[in-house]
């Protein structure tokens, strides 16, 4: 059973088409590359997959289940959204313990899971502490504990390196690799060099179209490098 | 015309009315009741009065807000008029009949006296008032401080 | 055992609201104004004992009017203001029904109302010693008020599920509660034919008006009932709504699906 499968998925608003068309399939344990130009529409997949959207066209399966049963689909998947914001009056176990209650746990199995997380994102000693006090890297790392609060099937990550520096970045990747107990990754990003790093498989999208996907030999095939792959191929649609 | 008006003397006897107080006292806002029973042939709408005897502007609606009530034709009719009092002082309340025909007869007064009491003084609302914003305002700090940890 | 998801919601926003948030400090100001109005009145050495109804009455009816508007004011930043500073995404991102989001978010709301009567309720002891007007009036407050009070808060809710800025949401709520006040203004309005109907199907108007026919002119809980129609209405109409539309407007933006 494939973890993730899209099938012509599509997002029009009036005239304009946000994603036009979408095919893809990912295996349990992937960790997919989504890479595109800016507005080439990589939020809008995530956010049709994770149910925050609902689609023009075209159908899914996460985990497995259909995308007319989203609120069983929120179940089983964890998002790290591209411009999330954090309650600031909370503290960051509060934070946690809120999202697992409302995944469904008990009070006491609530404060277990946060505290288990917000160990393993290195932020068990700040778990009392404000969010409003956190640095925008510890914000990332929470949004990592949040994401795996339900132990997802499926976690999908928008640019969660976004404005840190070298070796936050490299923290956060750290991050994701240890702690995500073999679930499928879908990994939005500008930074080709993470594709390279931690990806398996890639799909480029441009102006809401699939211009490529597969492996990363794949798609590196011919092109020399990613980073020219990804160059010709968004390249190819004229854009300015 | 001379026997109509002997026949109509004959038939229509006058009303009256009785009291059952001469005369009351109360505290100031306290709620009272005088029955009065209204004996008349005729049917006629029995209206309720307060007149203040110290010269102070009595208005009727403060005191009551049922003040006429029907009368039938025929044998004693007992009337309750319920009333607050409102203003302090001296007092007449009396009942008026006005019916069908025939001029109108009035009750004897029954005289209430009113008296004063001070219920809302400084004395009394301070300690709310600093009370109430004091505990809430402590409450809000602590509540800030402890989050703020 | 794990609670139902709406009650989840409705504890997390009433922690956000009370512990740290904006509750105490709104209700603290409330607080002061009513202790200023209470003690002025108790300085007022000839105030005689229609007026210290007439006091009670104003007491009840500023208790209502500032309950409303704060209730107003939280029920207005429950959507608008989440999308604003960034976090509905994730609440959406959770498995709980957008119903049970709405229902939470108003239920947690409606404490900011209940607060406020609570608050009250000393100040109508104190100006209602001896005029037997406390009980009465906290109870009125209670029932005639939780009406107006569910009713303006879930329209302020809808509102603010409609928009995307805090400030529009919170903007249109307060134009409605002044459209709805400004008419209880005019002294003459309930006894001429078009006022009295624009006082009745006026929640705020009608609850007012019903208010002051028991407390000041004494009557029964009974006479003129009807006046009490429209913020019943109003109430459950907003309730129904709440639950059958408000989920069309649990949308990370307002207006696009």
């Amino acid at each position: 059973m494939a973890a993730i499968e899209a099938r012509g998925l599509s997002k029009r608003y009036g005239a304009r088409n946000a994603l036009d068309g979408l095919s893809f399939a990912a295996e349990p344990g992937d960790v997919i590359g989504l890479l595109g130009p800016n507005g080439a529409g990589k939020t809008t997949t995530i956010r049709l997959l994770t149910t925050i959207l609902e689609p023009t066209g075209g159908t899914f399966t996460v985990a497995g289940i259909p995308s007319n049963r989203p609120s069983e689909i929120r179940q089983r998947i964890g998002v790290l959204p591209e411009s999330a914001g954090y309650p600031a009056r909370q503290s960051g176990g509060e934070y946690l313990r809120y999202a697992a209650r409302l995944f469904g746990r008990s009070r006491s199995d609530a404060r277990t899971v946060a505290d288990r997380l917000l160990n393993d994102v290195g932020l068990g000693d700040r778990a009392g502490a404000r969010i409003s006090t956190y640095s925008r890297g510890m914000k990332q790392r929470l949004g990592i504990a949040r994401a795996l609060i339900n132990d997802p099937a499926v976690v999908f990550l928008d640019e969660p390196t976004l404005g840190l520096d070298p070796a936050g970045q490299r923290e956060i990747l750290a991050t994701i690799g240890e702690i995500r107990r073999g679930a499928t990754v879908v990994l939005s990003t500008h930074t080709l060099t993470e594709v390279e790093q931690v990806c398996s498989s890639v799909l480029i999208l441009d102006h809401g179209v699939l211009r490529a996907a597969g492996s990363l030999d794949e798609v590196v095939a011919g092109a020399g490098s990613l980073s020219d792959a990804f160059l010709s191929l968004t390249e190819e649609a004229g854009h300015d | 015309m001379n026997a109509l008006s002997l026949l109509a003397a004959v038939l229509l006897s006058n009303p009256t009315i009785t009291m059952n107080h001469d005369q009351l006292t109360a505290v100031i806002g306290q709620t009272l009741t005088v029955e009065s029973v209204v004996s008349s042939d005729q049917p006629g709408i029995a209206h309720i009065n307060v007149v203040s005897l110290d010269g102070v502007y009595v208005d009727l609606e403060d005191w009551s807000q049922d003040v006429t009530q029907r009368v039938p034709a025929g044998t004693d009719t007992q009337l309750d008029w319920e009333f607050q009092a409102v203003n302090p002082g001296h007092f007449a309340v009396y009942v008026v009949l006005i019916p069908q025909n025939g001029p109108l007869v009035a009750s004897p007064p029954v005289h209430v006296t009113v008296s004063r009491r001070e219920t809302l003084d400084t004395g009394g609302a301070l300690p709310v008032a600093i009370a109430v914003p004091t505990l809430l305002g402590a409450a809000t700090l602590i509540g800030r401080r402890r989050t703020a940890k | 055992m794990t609670r139902s998801r709406w009650e989840v919601v409705a504890d997390q926003e009433c922690r956000d609201l009370w512990i740290g948030g904006r509750g105490p400090v709104l209700v603290f100001g409330f607080s002061v104004l009513l202790s200023a109005m209470t003690y002025l009145a108790a300085t007022n050495q000839a105030m005689n004992f229609l007026e210290q109804r007439e006091a009670v009455n104003l007491m009840v009816q500023v208790g209502l009017a500032v309950g409303v508007l704060l209730t107003v004011v939280v029920s207005a930043d429950a959507l608008s203001g989440e999308r604003e500073r960034g976090t509905f995404e994730g609440l959406l991102l959770t498995p709980v029904s957008r119903r049970a989001i709405v229902i939470g978010k108003l239920v947690a709301a409606s404490t900011m109302w209940l607060a406020c009567l609570v608050v009250t309720t000393p100040y109508l002891w104190v100006l209602g010693r001896g005029v037997s007007g406390a009980g009465p009036a906290a109870l009125l407050g209670l029932t005639v008020g939780t009406l107006v009070a569910l009713g303006l808060g879930g329209i302020a809710l809808l509102i603010s599920g409609g928009t995307n800025s805090n400030k529009t949401s919170l903007a249109c709520g307060l134009l409605l509660l002044l459209v709805l006040f400004a008419p209880t203004q005019l002294p003459a309005l309930p006894k001429t034919g078009v006022g009295e109907v624009i006082t009745r199907i006026n929640p705020i108007g009608s609850a007012l008006h019903y208010i002051s026919q028991i407390l000041v002119s004494r009557r029964g809980w009974t006479h003129d009932l009807s006046y009490l129609a429209s913020p019943a209405v109003i109430a459950t109409a907003v309730t129904a709504a709440v639950i059958v539309a408000g989920p069309r407007l649990v949308r990370l933006t307002a207006g696009l699906r």
